[in-house]
């Protein structure tokens, strides 16, 4: 065993110091307010110095239990708890309705899935509408909803729509998927993983009944915390409590939260980090036009290369963008870094992010970037192209 | 990282060596499959020579004797060694695994080499002839579904199979997996297009994007996306214009066949051919179908240009 590869000396971000554009971290990266506290916060179970209640949600200092209704009011919904990730909130909210069926959009992250599947539900797709665009359109959520209706014989249990997917970044119409669902009394999940944190949600204009959000994908927490909110409609269900007894020693439990593990796993940096940037994710969401409007921007730059076209919806409507880029993976085949080259031309330029191996096509994420550092990593695709003969327009 | 820890095999794997020169035996009479089998569990040295070899059948494959009917063997060999692999060069090395290991092990070796591993086995001979001394003479893997006598004497399990690898290759296979040289995805799939679709695709020089295929034709980039439920073919090409209206202004103004959309500056080109991609390409005459097609979408969109 090398223990010293362990040493802090070796255990160096091999990002550090670079702009990193991967589709997973720009709403994750911790605010300035969320620096000053880690250090204090760090130890595995910091925030229960003073739990009197038995659950993380329930403490008061720090104020979690006020954090959450400030979470819920944030989201408009009426009540929050923090999760093991996305991924952890739709287990449990899918916890309630095991065994039943699920209508998920055929762009959803594979944990919709997986969350499915680990309560036993049938799953039905919704279409999307292919190449070029992959849309989910609201419409196909109706569809769909009649064809289980034909194959099963009665309308499925539970909807989820995935907001902004996370292969090409559309932005799905929710408001208009929340009126379906409404229509047919079907309760809907919106998986904001990367939408609220980075641009408003508002729960009750989109006509939702859960949402679900990632602390380290969007609010820029540290990871694993994720988000459940949903109505008073379902707290009972899903937030419901402990029912077991000891057979021998008569214990029980009666305030732990099943489907949370009884009390969540979010004791220290996670909740701490989510917390202490809460007041600037509440600001920065007010910006996101100016977000989208960057996004934009930098299509345009990315498609002066030769090649190099965005895939998915157009104009953008955020900031996580796939491109394909023929070219540059006709020049991949012929070196001898293979479909590494990019990534390794990337690196010298300061840029990191782009999936190594990648340039059939690949994914960008610009959240939070400044102008300067936008124009950065544009002008570093369009150096590497041009380095290697390919046509750029000015 | 071993060989054995990447591919989870409870057994250690086994280095062979057939010698020409008399090397001291194990003092107990042994088969060889049974050898090995010992040498993978216990991790016990065994030296076997003609006479306490007790398996006729291995005695003529390894090359101790001459087979009666056959002319495989030269009669030269003296002694083997039969011992856990350690990295030291030698003729053989074998695994002992079951189903599901070997089928990760084809994969890798498929991936590394660019060629299938083999099963020939005739259920005789097998540790002894089919694992080792066929991998030797021909200097590729094998796999052995073993014989009688290994699973009635030598303790194999029912579920177990043997893979004899020369030891270049062995070695090979151990450096790749030190150097991560075979990366495992995410093992997420993205479709259920059958292999034979998208091989045929790449053969005629597209490559697999994760919804769609794509590659050149003329110089121009297509695109080629092939519709969920009914199989029906979707060619797509695109044309940049400086502006918006302008793109608009030619969108207007075509009069053709093809579905034209503008998406900013851009004008997406495409056409969708009502019929059965997967049986066209299974019935033969899916490239020079496709490829008439091409021509013309191609045709049609450097045409725009000069609307």
């Amino acid at each position: 065993m090398n223990l010293d590869r362990y040493s802090p000396q070796n255990l160096r971000r091999p990002s550090s110091g670079m702009i990193n554009v991967h589709p997973i971290q720009r709403g994750g990266i911790l605010t300035e307010e969320a620096k000053q506290v880690i250090l204090e916060w760090a130890d595995g179970y910091s925030v229960c110095d003073l739990c009197l209640e038995g659950r993380v949600d329930l403490v008061k200092n720090p104020p979690i239990d006020e954090f959450k209704r400030d979470v819920a009011e944030f989201l408009n919904m009426d009540e929050v708890r923090f999760t093991a990730g996305a991924r952890h909130a739709k287990f449990v909210i899918m916890s309630a309705f095991k065994e039943k069926t699920v209508v998920v959009d055929s762009l959803a992250h594979y944990t919709s899935y997986i969350a499915a599947e680990l309560n036993d539900m049938k799953v039905y797709e919704v279409p999307n509408s292919g190449y070029p665009e992959f849309k989910i359109e609201p419409e196909k959520y109706a569809e769909t909803f009649e064809r289980v209706k034909e194959e099963t014989g009665k309308y499925p249990d539970l909807a989820l729509l995935t907001h902004v997917d996370y292969r090409y970044g559309n932005l799905a119409d929710a408001k208009e998927v929340g009126k379906i669902c409404r229509e047919y009394g079907i309760p809907l999940i919106l998986n904001t993983a990367y939408s609220s944190g980075v641009m408003e949600v508002d729960g009750k204009k989109l006509n939702v009944d859960f949402i679900v959000a990632s602390g380290h994908k969007s609010w820029a927490a540290t990871a694993p915390i994720g988000i459940l909110a949903t109505n008073y409609d379902f707290v009972d269900e899903v937030f419901r409590t402990s029912k077991t007894r000891g057979e021998w020693s008569g214990r029980a439990f009666t305030k732990k939260e099943v489907a949370l593990f009884g009390c969540s796993p979010v004791y220290g940096l996670p909740i701490i980090t989510l917390m202490a940037s809460f007041p600037a994710v509440v600001k920065r969401v007010k910006k996101w036009e100016e977000e989208v409007a960057k996004a934009r921007w930098f299509v345009k730059e990315m498609e002066k290369i030769e090649g190099v076209q965005l895939i998915g919806e157009r104009p953008k409507n955020h900031t996580l963008m796939q491109f394909e880029s023929p070219a540059f993976h006709s020049i991949a085949k012929k070196h001898k870094k293979r479909g590494f080259f990019l990534y390794h031309e990337l690196k010298k330029r300061g840029i990191v992010g782009v999936q190594p191996g990648m340039t059939k096509n690949f994914k960008i994420n610009i959240y939070g970037l400044s102008w300067e550092e936008v124009e950065k990593v544009a002008e570093a695709f369009k150096d590497i192209a041009e380095s290697y003969g390919l046509e750029v327009e000015d | 990282m071993s060989f054995r820890r990447y591919f989870q095999i409870p057994y250690q794997p086994v280095a062979v060596k057939i010698l020409k020169e008399h090397v001291k035996a194990t003092e107990e009479n042994l088969r060889f499959c049974e050898a090995v089998k010992r040498a993978a569990t216990n991790g016990e040295r065994i030296v076997l020579d003609e006479i306490n070899l007790i398996c006729s059948g291995a005695l003529v494959s390894l090359g101790f004797v001459k087979g009666v009917f056959s002319e495989e063997s030269e009669e030269e060999t003296k002694a083997v060694i039969v011992e856990p692999y350690k990295g030291e060069e030698c003729d053989v090395v074998l695994i002992i695994a079951t189903p599901d290991r070997v089928m990760k092990i084809a994969s890798f070796y498929s991936q590394l080499f660019g060629e299938e591993l083999r099963a020939e086995f005739s259920g005789e001979n097998a540790v002894c002839g089919e694992a080792t001394a066929k991998v030797k003479r021909e200097g590729r893997p094998n796999i052995s579904f073993l014989c009688e006598g290994a699973r009635e004497y030598a303790g194999y399990k029912r579920e177990e199979v043997v893979i004899g690898f020369p030891y270049e290759t062995f070695r090979r296979m151990e450096e790749a997996i030190k150097k991560e040289e075979i990366k495992s995805m995410c093992g997420c799939l993205m479709d259920d297009l059958p292999r034979d679709v998208i091989e045929k695709f790449e053969s005629m020089g597209f490559d697999k994007a994760t919804d769609h295929f794509f590659g050149f034709y003329n110089g121009k980039t297509v695109k080629v996306y092939i519709f969920r439920d009914t199989n029906a073919l979707g060619l797509y090409t695109s044309v940049k214009f400086k502006s918006e209206e302008e793109a608009e202004k030619v969108v207007e103004k075509y009069k053709g066949e093809y579905v034209l959309l503008k998406r900013e500056n851009w004008v997406d080109v495409s056409k969708i051919l009502e019929v059965d991609v997967i049986s066209e390409i299974r019935k033969g005459n899916f490239e020079e179908l496709l490829n008439s097609e091409l021509e013309r979408i191609v045709k049609e969109a450097k045409k725009l240009k000069s609307l």
